[in-house]
C-alpha cells in the first residue's frame, strides 16, 4: 500500500511579501497546480491514501474557485482517500462544506476532542486536532495496538517539552513508546525526518511550495510505501518553483565586473524558472562602489524573480593612513583605536570618507 | 637628517652628477633649465621611490626620468640619521619590480636593516606626497604662498584647509544624511519616522487582533451552536415526518379495514340473493358448458335453416323449371357439344364478314375509278409525258440563262457607247485652249513685240507649235473613233445571235408545254406549282388503284364457299335446341341467338340443381333443432329466469351466477382471514397524535429552521468580515514586520551617521590641537629669528598664522592681513610660516629644504637680509638653496666663487 504525507500547503496564500501583484497572482494559482501534481502522481502511483497534515488553507477567507478546485480534486478521485487534519492556519469553514457533502465518502477528518483512527488493512491512521485543550494531554489518551502498523498525523512545532505556550506544540517526549511507527506532521516547512523511538519516526514533509525566502530548497512530500508491515519512507520534490538564498563572497580588489561574473557562477545551476535571494558578503575597497540595482537588472531576464542585499564591509588600510598628515588620516587613525566591531568601524569610515569625499552617502 | 652627498648615476637629463652638501645651508647657482625639478624628484625618488600608490602617475613618472639613452637609471645619496651614516642606494626599472634598493651603514661598509625600502615615511613619518609638496619652494611660492592654488602643493597641512573645509561640510552631509531619516516635518518626514508612523498604524490595526479573533471565535461558536440547533431541528423535523408517515399509515390501515367490514356484509347479501338462484341444486361446470356447447350448436343450426329457406326460388321460377327440365337436366357433355357447335357458327360467320372488302378499301377503288374515268394512261403515255416534262424543265434553265447573257451584252453596249462620248468631252477642250493659247502668243509677239531677234524665233515656234498640237489632235480623234466602230459592231453581231437563240428556245418550250397541258388535262389534280409534281400523282394513283382492282378480285372467290358450311351446323344445332327455344320464346332461324339460349340454359340448370339440394337440407336441419329445443328448454327451467330473455341470455345469466358465487365464497373467506389479522394485530395499541396535530409541528418546526437559516447566513457574512478584517490585520503583521526591519536598518544607519559625525567632530578637533599649536609656536620661532635680522619691522607687531597659512598682524590690539606688511616683509613672513609648517609636519627628522631662487621679487638689502635669515635658520635644518644668478648668492658663496 502507498500512502502520501504532506502537509503545510497554505493554498490561495496571497504570496505578495516578496513578488508584485501580478507574480503573486501567479504564484497563487501554482500553489493549487502544485496540490493536482500531487493528486495526480498519487493517482498514477496507485496511491491509496493522502495525509494531509495541516494547513491546507492559508487563511479564513478563501477564493470559492480555490475550494472548488480542491474539492474536484477530491470528487475526481473516489479511490484516494483524503485524510485531513485542520492546522492553525485552516480557519475557514472548508470542512463544513466536506461534512455536507454526501458524496465525499473519501474525505476523512479528525475531531479535537478524541483521536479519530481509520483502519486501511496494512496501517491504521490515527489522528487527532491540536488545540489548546488538547495540547497537554496529547499523549496520554492516544492508544495504539502494537501488533499493527500505526501511523499518527499531528500538526504542531516538535518540542520535548511542554512549554508555557500551549498551543501548537508536539510533545514528542508524550509520544514515545507508544508504538507509532510513522509520526505524520505538519507546521514545519521544510523536509525533516528523524527517529521518534525504537520503533517509530517522525517526519515533516514540509510545504509543496516555498513562499518565501525563509522556504528555500526543494519541496515536496514524502511517499509511504508499506510492504509487509515494514514503511519505506521516500521525499517527492513537486515544487514548481524553488527558492534560493544565495551567498557571493566579495574580495577588495573585485570590481563591479567580476561581482556580476562571481554572481552569475554562482547561480550557473539555478533554473531560470526559480526565485533568487542574491547577499553579497566579504570585504570591498573603500574606492569600489557596488551598484546592487545594476546587478539586479543584470539578472532580472534570467529568473522569475531576484533580488539582492549588499551585505559586504569596507576594508580600510589603515597602514596606509598611517603617515597621512591630513585630516582624514587623523580621522582614520582615530577610528582605528576606538573600541568597536570590524564591521562598525569599517562601516563609520565609510561614511566618513564618503562625505568628506562628497559622495552620495547613501549609495 | 642630513644629507651628506649625493651621485646621480643617471635620472631625467642628469647623468653622472655628483655633489657634496655642506652642513646647513648648500647654495647652488645654476642656470634655468639645469634641472632643478628633476634634482628634487631624485631626492624624493631615493627616500619614497618612484611607486606610491596606483593613485598616482607612476608609470608616466617613471617613464618621464629614465634615462634617455637607456642608461641605468638611479644613484645613491650619502645621508646621517640619527647619528649614523647611511648610504642609500637605488635603481630604477620600467616597473617597480625591476627596482633595487640597498642601504649601507657607511662607517662598517655592512648592508643597514635599520630602515626598509619604505625609508622614507620611516624616517619622516610623512607620506611620499606630503614629502614632495613640503620640501620644495618654487620660486614664486613666498609671494603668493597664501593663495588656494599653491596650497595643494605645498603639503599635508594647506591641505588641510581643504580637508577642515571639507570636514564642515562633511558634517553638514552627514547630519544631513542623518535628517532624511529622523527629521520631523508634516511635508518632508524622515524615512524612519516615515516608517514609525507606519509601523504604529499597523501595531493600532494588530491591537485590534485579539478582539477579531476573539470576536471570530465567539462567532464561530455562536454558528457551530446554531448548526447544532440547526441539525436537531432538522433531525426533529425527520422524526416527525417519520411519525407522520407512520400515523399515516395506519390511519390507511384502519380505513381499509372498515372497509373490508363493510365490502364483505355486501358479499355476504350477494352471496343470499345467489344462494336463492341456485335453490334447485348449484349445477356443475361441464353441465353448465354442455348446455352452452348444445345452445351454440342450436345457434349455428337456426341460422344455417334460415339462410336456405332465403335462398329458396319463388314458385313461378320452380314451375319454368320444372317446365324446362320436364326431360330432365341436360348432361355436361350434351352442353358442351353444343356449345361447341355455337362457336362454330359465330366461326363462319366471321369469316364470311372478313371475305369482304372494307369500306375504306371500296371508297378508295370508287375515288380512283373517278379519277381515271376520262381517261386511263397505259404504261408508254406516262413515261413519254414524264420526259416531255423533264425536258421542258430543261428549257426553262436554258431560256433563264440567254437571258442574262443577253442583259450583259446590253450592258457592255451601253457602256461603249458612253466612252465614246466621254472622250469627246475633257481631252480635246484642253487641246482646244493650249492651241488658242500659243496661237494668241505667236499673235503677241508677232504686233507686240519688236521685230527681229529671238523675237521672231518665239512667233515661229508658237505658230509652229498651235499647228502641231491641232494635227496631233485631228490624227488621234480619226485612230480612235475606228477603234470604237469595230468593237460596236462586234457587240451588235453578238447580241443579234443570241436573240436568234432565244426565240428558238421559246418556241421549243411552248410546243411541249403544250402538249403535256392536254394529257393533264383529263385528270383532276391538286394544283401544284409544276408539271412534274402533277405527273408523279398520277403514277401514284395509277399505281394505287391498280393494286386495289387484284385485291377486290380475290375477296369475292372466299366468301361463296363459308355461306354453304354455316347453313348445314345451323339446321343440327337448332333442331336440337328447339323445345328450350319453345320455352324461352326464342326463334332461333331468324334471330340467330343459339349462344344467348345456351347461356341461360346453363344458368339456369346450375340454379335448378342447387334447389333441389337445398330443399333437402332444410329438412333434415328442422328434425335437429327440434331435439335440441327440447334438451335446453329443460335445463333452463330449474333456474327463476325472466321469461323475455333467449336461452343463450339465460345461460350466461347462469354463467355469471355461477362464477360470481365461487368468488365470493374465495372472497369472503380471504376477507374473514385479513380481518382477524388486523384485529389481531391492532390489539391493544393506544391512539396516538394525529396527523394534523403532527404536520402542524412539522410547520412549526420549517420556521424555526427557516429562521435558524437565515441567522446562520447572517453570522456566516459576519465572520466573512471578521475574517476579512483577519486578513488585513495577518497584512499589517506582514507589513510590520517589513517595516520593523526596515526600522532596525534605518536605526542602525542613524547610530552609524551619529558616530560618523561625532567622531569626524573628534577628528577635527585632535587635528587642530595636534598642528596648530606647534605651528603658532614654530611661526613665533621663525618671526623670532627675523625680527633679530630685520630690524626696523614693526617691534609692536604681533604674528598669527591662521587654518589656511594665513598670516595674521596684531598691531595695537587690531589684527590686519599680512597685506599690511611690505612686499618685502610679506615674502619673509610667507618664509618664516613655510618652514613652521615643515617643523610641525616633520616631527621625527626634519628633512633638508630645497628652495628654488625665493628672493627674486626682494630688493638687494632685503636678499641680503632674506639670506642670513636662511643662515640662521640652516644652523638648525639643511637648506638647499637654488638661484640662477650670483647676486642672490650668499655673500661668502659669492666670495668663494
Amino acid at each position: 500500500m502507498r500512502i502520501i504525507h504532506c502537509a503545510d500547503l497554505h493554498l490561495d496564500s496571497k504570496m505578495e511579501s516578496n513578488l508584485d501583484r501580478q507574480m503573486a497572482s501567479l504564484r497563487r494559482e501554482e500553489l493549487l497546480d502544485t496540490f493536482e501534481a500531487m493528486v495526480r502522481y498519487a493517482r498514477e502511483q496507485n496511491v491509496r491514501v493522502v495525509i494531509i497534515a495541516g494547513d491546507l488553507f492559508d487563511k479564513p477567507n478563501i477564493r470559492k474557485s480555490a475550494k472548488n478546485r480542491v474539492l474536484e480534486q477530491f470528487r475526481d478521485n473516489p479511490d484516494i482517500d483524503f485524510c485531513y487534519l485542520r492546522g492553525n492556519h485552516d480557519r475557514c469553514d472548508f470542512l463544513d462544506e466536506i461534512e455536507n457533502d454526501a458524496e465525499l465518502e473519501n474525505v476523512k477528518t479528525f475531531e479535537a476532542d478524541q483521536w479519530t483512527s481509520y483502519d486501511y488493512g496494512e496501517a491504521v491512521i490515527t489522528g487527532m486536532e491540536l488545540v489548546k485543550e488538547n495540547a497537554s494531554t496529547l499523549g496520554m489518551n492516544l492508544v495504539l495496538d502494537q501488533n499493527r502498523l500505526n501511523i499518527v498525523v499531528l500538526h504542531g512545532q516538535e518540542a520535548d517539552y511542554q512549554g508555557n505556550d500551549k498551543t501548537e506544540v508536539v510533545n514528542l517526549s508524550m509520544l514515545r513508546n507508544k508504538y507509532i511507527d510513522y509520526l505524520a506532521l505538519g507546521h514545519i516547512h521544510s523536509f525533516k525526518q528523524e527517529r521518534l523511538d525504537d520503533r517509530g519516526i517522525y517526519c515533516y514533509s514540509g510545504c509543496l511550495e516555498g513562499r518565501g525566502f525563509d522556504e528555500c530548497g526543494q519541496k515536496g512530500f514524502v511517499l509511504l510505501d508499506i510492504e509487509e508491515g515494514n514503511i519505506k519512507t521516500e521525499f517527492i520534490p513537486i515544487g514548481r518553483r524553488c527558492l534560493h538564498e544565495v551567498h557571493v563572497e566579495v574580495e577588495p580588489e573585485m570590481g563591479m565586473p567580476e561581482i556580476m561574473e562571481a554572481t552569475q557562477k554562482a547561480l550557473e545551476e539555478i533554473p531560470s524558472e526559480d526565485l533568487v535571494k542574491i547577499i553579497l558578503t566579504g570585504k570591498t575597497d573603500m574606492q569600489k562602489d557596488i551598484d546592487m540595482k545594476r546587478l539586479l537588472r543584470n539578472l532580472d531576464r534570467e529568473f522569475f524573480y531576484v533580488k539582492g542585499y549588499d551585505r559586504t564591509t569596507v576594508v580600510v588600510d589603515y597602514e596606509s593612513f598611517r603617515n597621512d598628515r591630513s585630516l582624514k588620516g587623523e580621522f582614520v587613525r582615530l577610528m582605528e583605536c576606538q573600541e568597536m566591531t570590524e564591521e562598525e568601524r569599517s562601516a563609520i569610515i565609510e561614511l566618513g570618507m564618503r562625505a568628506i569625499m562628497g559622495e552620495d552617502i547613501e549609495a | 637628517m642630513k644629507l651628506i652627498s649625493c651621485y646621480v648615476t643617471g635620472f631625467g637629463a642628469i647623468k653622472e652628477y655628483v655633489y657634496d652638501f655642506s652642513e646647513g645651508m648648500t647654495a647652488v647657482c645654476q642656470e634655468n633649465g639645469w634641472g632643478k625639478t628633476t634634482f628634487c624628484t631624485f631626492l624624493k625618488a631615493m627616500f619614497y621611490g618612484m611607486d606610491y600608490s596606483a593613485r598616482t602617475k607612476v608609470l608616466n613618472e617613471r617613464k618621464h626620468y629614465l634615462p634617455w639613452d637607456g642608461g641605468i637609471c638611479g644613484g645613491h645619496i650619502v645621508f646621517e640619521s640619527e647619528g649614523k651614516t647611511y648610504r642609500l642606494e637605488r635603481t630604477f626599472g620600467h616597473t617597480d619590480k625591476e627596482d633595487t634598493f640597498c642601504l649601507i651603514d657607511v662607517v662598517t661598509g655592512q648592508e643597514s636593516r635599520d630602515y626598509s625600502d619604505q625609508i622614507g615615511e620611516e624616517i619622516f613619518e610623512v607620506d611620499r606626497e606630503a614629502f614632495e609638496r613640503s620640501i620644495f619652494i618654487p620660486q614664486s611660492a613666498l609671494p603668493t604662498a597664501m593663495t588656494d592654488s599653491l596650497n595643494a602643493k605645498m603639503g599635508d597641512l594647506a591641505a588641510a584647509k581643504d580637508d577642515i573645509n571639507n570636514f564642515d561640510v562633511a558634517v553638514s552631509r552627514v547630519q544631513e544624511a542623518k535628517k532624511s531619516y529622523v527629521r520631523k516635518s508634516k511635508v518632508n518626514n524622515g524615512r524612519l519616522n516615515v516608517i514609525k508612523d507606519e509601523i504604529r498604524s499597523c501595531a493600532e490595526m494588530i491591537d485590534k487582533k485579539a478582539a477579531v479573533l476573539d470576536g471570530y471565535e465567539k462567532q464561530m461558536a455562536l454558528l457551530e451552536e446554531k448548526k447544532k440547533s440547526l441539525n436537531w431541528m432538522e433531525a426533529e423535523k425527520n422524526r416527525i415526518a417519520e411519525q407522520i408517515r407512520m400515523q399515516s399509515r395506519r390511519e390507511q390501515d384502519m380505513g381499509a379495514y372498515r372497509k373490508q367490514v363493510e365490502f364483505l356484509e355486501k358479499q355476504q347479501e350477494e352471496a343470499s340473493h345467489l344462494d336463492d338462484f341456485f335453490v334447485n341444486g348449484v349445477p356443475t361446470a361441464e353441465e353448465q358448458s354442455g348446455m352452452e356447447d348444445m345452445e351454440r350448436q342450436y345457434d349455428v343450426s337456426k341460422r344455417a335453416e334460415h339462410e336456405l329457406s332465403i335462398k329458396m326460388p319463388p314458385s313461378q321460377q320452380v314451375e319454368k323449371w320444372e317446365r324446362l327440365f320436364s326431360d330432365g337436366v341436360p348432361t355436361d357433355d350434351e352442353m358442351t357439344e353444343w356449345n361447341e357447335k355455337a362457336l362454330q357458327i359465330q366461326e363462319l360467320q366471321l369469316r364470311g364478314k372478313h371475305a369482304k372488302l372494307s369500306d375504306d378499301t371500296t371508297k378508295q377503288i370508287d375515288e380512283l375509278k373517278f379519277f381515271f374515268s376520262k381517261k386511263l394512261p397505259t404504261e408508254d403515255e406516262l413515261s413519254q409525258v414524264e420526259k416531255s416534262v423533264v425536258e421542258l424543265s430543261k428549257l426553262e434553265g436554258r431560256l433563264a440563262e440567254l437571258g442574262e447573257q443577253y442583259r450583259n451584252l446590253r450592258v457592255r453596249k451601253e457602256v461603249a457607247e458612253e466612252e465614246t462620248k466621254r472622250h469627246h468631252g475633257g481631252g480635246t477642250l484642253v487641246l482646244v485652249v493650249l492651241i488658242l493659247i500659243l496661237a494668241f502668243s505667236g499673235l503677241a509677239f508677232h504686233f507686240l513685240a519688236p521685230r527681229g531677234g529671238w523675237n521672231t524665233i518665239l512667233q515661229l515656234l508658237c505658230f509652229g507649235g498651235a499647228a502641231g498640237v491641232l494635227i496631233g489632235m485631228i490624227m488621234h480623234r480619226v485612230r480612235e473613233k475606228s477603234v470604237q466602230k469595230n468593237r460596236r459592231n462586234e457587240i451588235l453581231q453578238q447580241v443579234s445571235n443570241l436573240e436568234a437563240s432565244l426565240h428558238e428556245c421559246e418556241e421549243e418550250r411552248d410546243r411541249i408545254a403544250d402538249d403535256c397541258g392536254a394529257f393533264l388535262s383529263h385528270f383532276l389534280l391538286t394544283p401544284a406549282s409544276s408539271m412534274q409534281q402533277m405527273v408523279y400523282e398520277i403514277r401514284v394513283n395509277l399505281e394505287k388503284y391498280r393494286h386495289l382492282q387484284e385485291e377486290e378480285e380475290k375477296a369475292t372467290e372466299h366468301s361463296t364457299e363459308a355461306v354453304e358450311e354455316l347453313s348445314d351446323i345451323r339446321m343440327e344445332l337448332y333442331t336440337l335446341l328447339g323445345h328450350y327455344a319453345d320455352v324461352y320464346g326464342m326463334d332461333l332461324y331468324h334471330e340467330g341467338c343459339e349462344a344467348i339460349l345456351l347461356d341461360h340454359l346453363h344458368k339456369d340448370a346450375s340454379a335448378y340443381e342447387e334447389y333441389v339440394n337445398n330443399r333437402k337440407q332444410q329438412e333434415v336441419l328442422q328434425l335437429t333443432m327440434d331435439k335440441q329445443k327440447q334438451l335446453l328448454d329443460n335445463y333452463l327451467i330449474r333456474f327463476p329466469l325472466e321469461e323475455s330473455l333467449q336461452p343463450s341470455e339465460c345461460l350466461k345469466v347462469i354463467q355469471g351466477n355461477l362464477k360470481r358465487y365461487g368468488q365470493l365464497q374465495e372472497e369472503m373467506e380471504r376477507s374473514r382471514k385479513e380481518m382477524e389479522e388486523f384485529l389481531r394485530n391492532n390489539e391493544g395499541k393506544e391512539e396516538s397524535v394525529s396527523v394534523e396535530v403532527l404536520q402542524e409541528q412539522q410547520e412549526k418546526l420549517d420556521e424555526e429552521i427557516k429562521e435558524m437559516n437565515q441567522g446562520i447566513t447572517q453570522d456566516r457574512e459576519t465572520l466573512l468580515q471578521l475574517s476579512e478584517e483577519m486578513d488585513a490585520i495577518e497584512e499589517a503583521e506582514n507589513r510590520r514586520d517589513v517595516l520593523m526591519e526596515e526600522r532596525a536598518e534605518c536605526e542602525k544607519k542613524v547610530e552609524l551617521l551619529e558616530k560618523t559625525e561625532e567622531f569626524l567632530q573628534m577628528a577635527r578637533e585632535q587635528f587642530l590641537s595636534t598642528y596648530m599649536k606647534p605651528l603658532r609656536k614654530g611661526m613665533d620661532h621663525y618671526m623670532t629669528l627675523l625680527d633679530e635680522k630685520y630690524k626696523g619691522g614693526a617691534d609692536d607687531m604681533e604674528f598669527d598664522i591662521t587654518m589656511d597659512l594665513a598670516v595674521q598682524v596684531r598691531s595695537r590690539g587690531v589684527t590686519h592681513s599680512s597685506e599690511y606688511l611690505s612686499k618685502g616683509y610679506q615674502d619673509l613672513v610667507a618664509l618664516c610660516a613655510r618652514f613652521a609648517l615643515v617643523d610641525v609636519l616633520y616631527r621625527k627628522e626634519q628633512p633638508m629644504i630645497i628652495l628654488d631662487d625665493p628672493f627674486t621679487n626682494l630688493d638687494e638689502d632685503k636678499i641680503v637680509r632674506g639670506l642670513e635669515l636662511l643662515k640662521t635658520i640652516a644652523k638648525e635644518r639643511q637648506i638647499i638653496y637654488f638661484t640662477c644668478h650670483d647676486s642672490r648668492m650668499p655673500r661668502e658663496k659669492k666670495d668663494k666663487a
